[in-house]
């Protein structure tokens, strides 16, 4: 670059300085001379700002007017949402199941689920209080036991009619009951094996007289074979599913079988109303889509029966709220006592002593059920674990001192078969009957051939045949007593019918002598004795008691969850 | 048709599987192929699975694919490959001992029935029309619950399943080579019977079983599969892929893929295989079979 040139650039760029400074000087200039008038001008605009400012007060004030009312009519509309929402708010609790309906009467459905339909469609003349085992008065508002323990009176409620308009008093409690002993289905028997008969005092009360005292008659009354129908909806002489003839919290508005079941509080009940006036029921064909439904919000509730590795893994996610409680659906082995292997008791205890709880619980299960030592479940009154007393968690050293005297080795092992249905318990009955097999012959002087049946075979003519030497079963109990846990496995009058076969005296007369006894602590110890006896001598063998699930949106309240394992739907509401 | 020999035809058989064949020959081939590895699997399992298939806890619950388990293991913690391998002796066994049993009653009733005629054809026609007209697996999934859980039970209901099709196969045959020329002139020289049966009608209908078979074979994996995902199989001990499958499906919700996506696969596979094989064999074989 040249000098020149650089100079020439300095120079220019001077130049534009010198203009740009020049002029802004000269138009200082020109305003300072023009101050005074400028001023004057600016006086005028304040004042002018006065008074525009007082317009604005005063507009502002009008607008704060109007806001006002727009106000009152703001809250006005809020009250009527509030309103309509008090109208639509109890919106219905929809909850999900896999089980299902057998059949809507009282005198032949004999099925956990049926029954706690029941129990919210309709009342026994007792009930159990929600969350409890206690028994508190129903549609009879108080009862009377005679001295003998074989008569007792209900007073009814005055005033009570079924959802049929039919009046529900003594001669409809009558009629119920004669019912289901005239037709003699499933459930018959707990009645007809107790009741002698049913007399109409008058209006309001009648009167039970007993063929023997039974000391846990009240728990019998709360079932559902003793629930009142309507004698106008239910024929005497044949079985029937009428929508109205009931008497409960909650009345049906809609069924249809295996899709949906609606139930509306019923207005005419005496106690407090269903807190949701509309319950809907879902029927699910199978536990994924049941898991699907609770996750994806088309259902409140997913009540029986989620899978576990569905709840593990619902309970690792944290959305959802998963309650449990111990329910008093047990599992066990029964093992044929009048038949060669099994009626040696040596050989009953060496199983009894081999089988391995825990794996069951733990892996097959995964926790999802509890190890159980005694046929009573855990939370009964009376209950010991009896098993544990007797054989320890699991005693293989046993095991084997019990085979090698009966007579067999490792090079002469033990063989028997061992059943199970794989149509009756859920998937996981194979792996159970697996596991068992190979605690089993973790002792090395057994060898289980497993064998399967279908469950119309294997329970209608296996059981009664005593095809099977040793068998897996499960039971979900009739009546919350520890007499429906013990007497019809052991009692030489009843075990045949479970394919047990067990008869010894001293047990007969222990649960002879507990089954009429009034008094509880007596009764207790009786059972205690009951229970030590089966475990020394192992004619069942149980393995696992059941936990009950329920999986809901944590909006939902009033779940109570007890070991009847009934749900009381009019206790659920949404918030 | 040819009278031809079992030997001869099976050469001329392998002869017509050629690269020229193009598509069919091609199809031969991988079906033989699948169901050989599989058939080899089965014959081998005790020294190729790595565990025992039946022994629980070999590994974690539900530990997915490593190196260790490579299809990961199941709810027990057994070792899914080697459930798979042991299956597939399970599945063989339960498809040959089907094919075998119900290709011998069928082929040997349809042969006897055509032949004979006259009322006992027409009470024995009516007897396997009415077994035919169930559909497969609905039958299979009665005689199942009628005959209980296990290898023998289980064959015999897909045996009486498949016994229609040979026989309703063989028969036609029978009746429609009754009138041929060479039966005519077997008859004339005197040949009688039992003779008639077996040495001239027999051989010539033999060409149409394989393919049969082979086909047969492809649904025979499906209905056992079916079964054991019915729970109506086999008892707990005896490996198999229907029942892992169903119980792997249960797991799959809780996004534990392994258990039930690998037997599901070689029930594809097999069937997939069976299928081909069948098929190829039909083009070739009886290009008027093709279309069935």
């Amino acid at each position: 670059m040249s000098a020149a040139n650089t100079i020439n650039k300095v120079l220019l760029v001077l130049l534009i300085i010198n203009l740009i400074v020049s002029a802004a000087s000269l138009s200082y200039i020109a305003s300072v001379s023009n101050i005074s008038s400028k001023l004057d001008e600016l006086s005028s605009k304040v004042s002018e700002l006065a008074t525009a400012e007082t317009n604005l007060a005063k507009a502002l004030t009008e607008m704060s007017k109007t806001l006002g009312t727009y106000g009152e009519t703001i809250s006005e509309i809020q009250e009527r949402l509030s309103g309509l929402e008090e109208t639509v708010k109890p919106k219905p609790i929809i909850l999900g199941t896999t089980d299902k309906i057998t059949v809507l009467d009282p005198a032949k459905c004999y099925d956990f689920y049926t029954w706690e339909i029941f129990n919210n469609i309709g009342e026994g003349l007792l009930k159990y209080k929600p969350g409890t085992t206690e028994i508190v008065p129903g549609i009879a508002e108080s009862y009377e036991v005679s001295e003998d323990g074989k008569v007792y009176t209900f007073h009814l409620r005055p005033g009570l009619k079924f959802t049929d308009g039919a009046p529900l008093d003594a001669s409809a409690v009558k009629y119920s009951i004669d019912r289901v002993m005239k037709l003699g289905l499933d459930p018959s028997w707990l009645v007809s094996a107790f009741v002698e008969k049913v007399e109409v005092v008058d209006e309001l009360t009648v009167k039970f007289i007993l063929k023997k005292p039974v000391s846990y008659f009240p728990s019998l009354v709360a079932t559902v074979p003793y629930f009142p129908v309507s004698p106008k909806s239910y024929p005497a002489d044949k079985t029937a599913e009428p929508l109205v003839g009931h008497y409960g919290p909650y009345k049906i508005k809609k069924w249809v079988r295996d899709v949906e079941l609606v139930l509306e509080a019923n207005p005419d009940y005496y106690g407090t109303p269903p807190k949701a006036k509309e319950f809907i029921i879902k029927f699910y064909k199978d536990a994924s889509t049941l898991r699907l439904a609770v996750e994806t919000g088309e259902i409140d509730i997913a009540w029986r029966t989620l899978k576990p590795t569905d709840i593990l893994d619902l309970k690792a996610r944290g959305v959802l709220t998963i309650e449990e409680v111990p329910g008093p659906y047990i599992r066990y082995l029964v093992l044929r006592c009048n038949q060669a292997p099994f009626n040696d008791v040596r050989l009953r205890r060496a199983i009894a002593a081999a089988i391995d709880r825990d794996k069951i619980c733990n892996e097959v299960y995964k926790g999802t059920v509890e190890p159980l030592y005694s046929m009573i479940p855990k939370g009964m009154w009376s209950h010991i674990d009896a098993f544990k007393e007797e054989y320890g968690v699991r005693n293989l050293t046993l095991a084997k001192e019990l085979l090698k005297e009966a007579g067999y080795s490792e090079a002469n092992p033990f063989e028997f078969e061992l059943w199970y249905t794989p149509t009756h318990y859920g998937d996981l009955e194979a792996d159970v009957a697996l596991v068992i097999k190979e605690s089993l012959e973790e002792t090395g002087m057994m060898k289980v051939t497993l064998k399967s049946a279908e469950w119309a075979t294997y329970a209608a003519e296996y059981i009664a045949k005593g095809v099977m030497p040793i068998f897996l079963l499960g039971w979900y109990p009739d009546y919350l007593d520890p007499d429906d846990y013990t007497t019809c496995f052991l009692h030489s009058e009843w075990s045949p019918d479970l394919g047990v076969f067990y008869n010894n005296s001293k047990m007969d007369e222990l649960l002879d002598k507990a089954s009429v006894a009034i008094d509880k602590a007596e009764r207790t110890e009786l059972y205690k004795e009951v229970q030590r006896l089966m475990a020394e001598e192992a004619p069942v063998i149980p393995f696992f008691q059941g936990k009950l699930f329920i999986v809901f949106w944590p909006n939902v309240r009033g779940v109570i969850l007890d070991p009847t394992m009934l749900l009381r739907y009019y206790l659920i509401y949404k918030e | 048709m040819a009278n031809l020999t079992a030997p001869k035809m099976i050469t001329s058989m392998l002869s017509k599987i050629s690269p020229r064949r193009g598509v069919e020959g091609l199809f031969i081939i991988v079906g033989l192929v699948i169901v050989l590895t599989f058939i080899f699997m089965a014959i081998f399992a005790p020294v190729l699975a790595p565990y025992d298939p039946n022994k629980t806890r070999v590994g974690g619950l539900y530990e997915s694919p490593n190196s260790k388990f490579p299809m990961g293991t199941d709810r027990l913690g057994r070792d899914i490959l080697s459930r798979i391998i042991w299956g597939s002796r399970t599945v063989l066994i339960v498809t040959f001992l089907s094919m075998a049993l119900s290709s011998a009653c069928g082929v040997t009733l349809g042969l006897i029935s055509g032949y004979v005629g006259g009322k006992f054809d027409t009470a024995l026609s009516l007897f396997m029309d009415s077994l035919y007209a169930f559909p497969g697996l609905i039958l299979a999934i009665a005689l199942a619950v009628m005959l209980g859980q296990g290898i023998m039970p289980v064959t015999v209901s897909l045996t009486v399943v498949y016994v229609p099709i040979y026989f309703r196969m063989i028969r036609g045959e029978v009746l429609s080579m009754k009138e041929s020329l060479f039966v005519e002139a077997a008859k004339a020289i005197g040949a009688k019977g039992r003779t008639l049966i077996f040495k001239y009608i027999f051989p010539n209908v033999i060409p149409s079983i394989p393919i049969v078979l082979s086909l047969n074979a492809a649904d025979a994996v499906l209905t056992l599969a079916a079964l054991s995902f019915l729970g109506l199989g086999l008892p707990a001990h005896i490996p198999d892929w229907g029942f892992d499958l169903r119980m792997g499906y249960g797991a799959l919700t809780a996004k534990i893929w392994w258990p039930g996506t690998f037997p599901g696969l070689m029930i594809v596979l097999l069937t997939l295989g069976f299928s081909l094989f069948g098929e190829g064999l039909a083009e070739i074989l009886n290009p008027k079979l093709s279309g069935r």
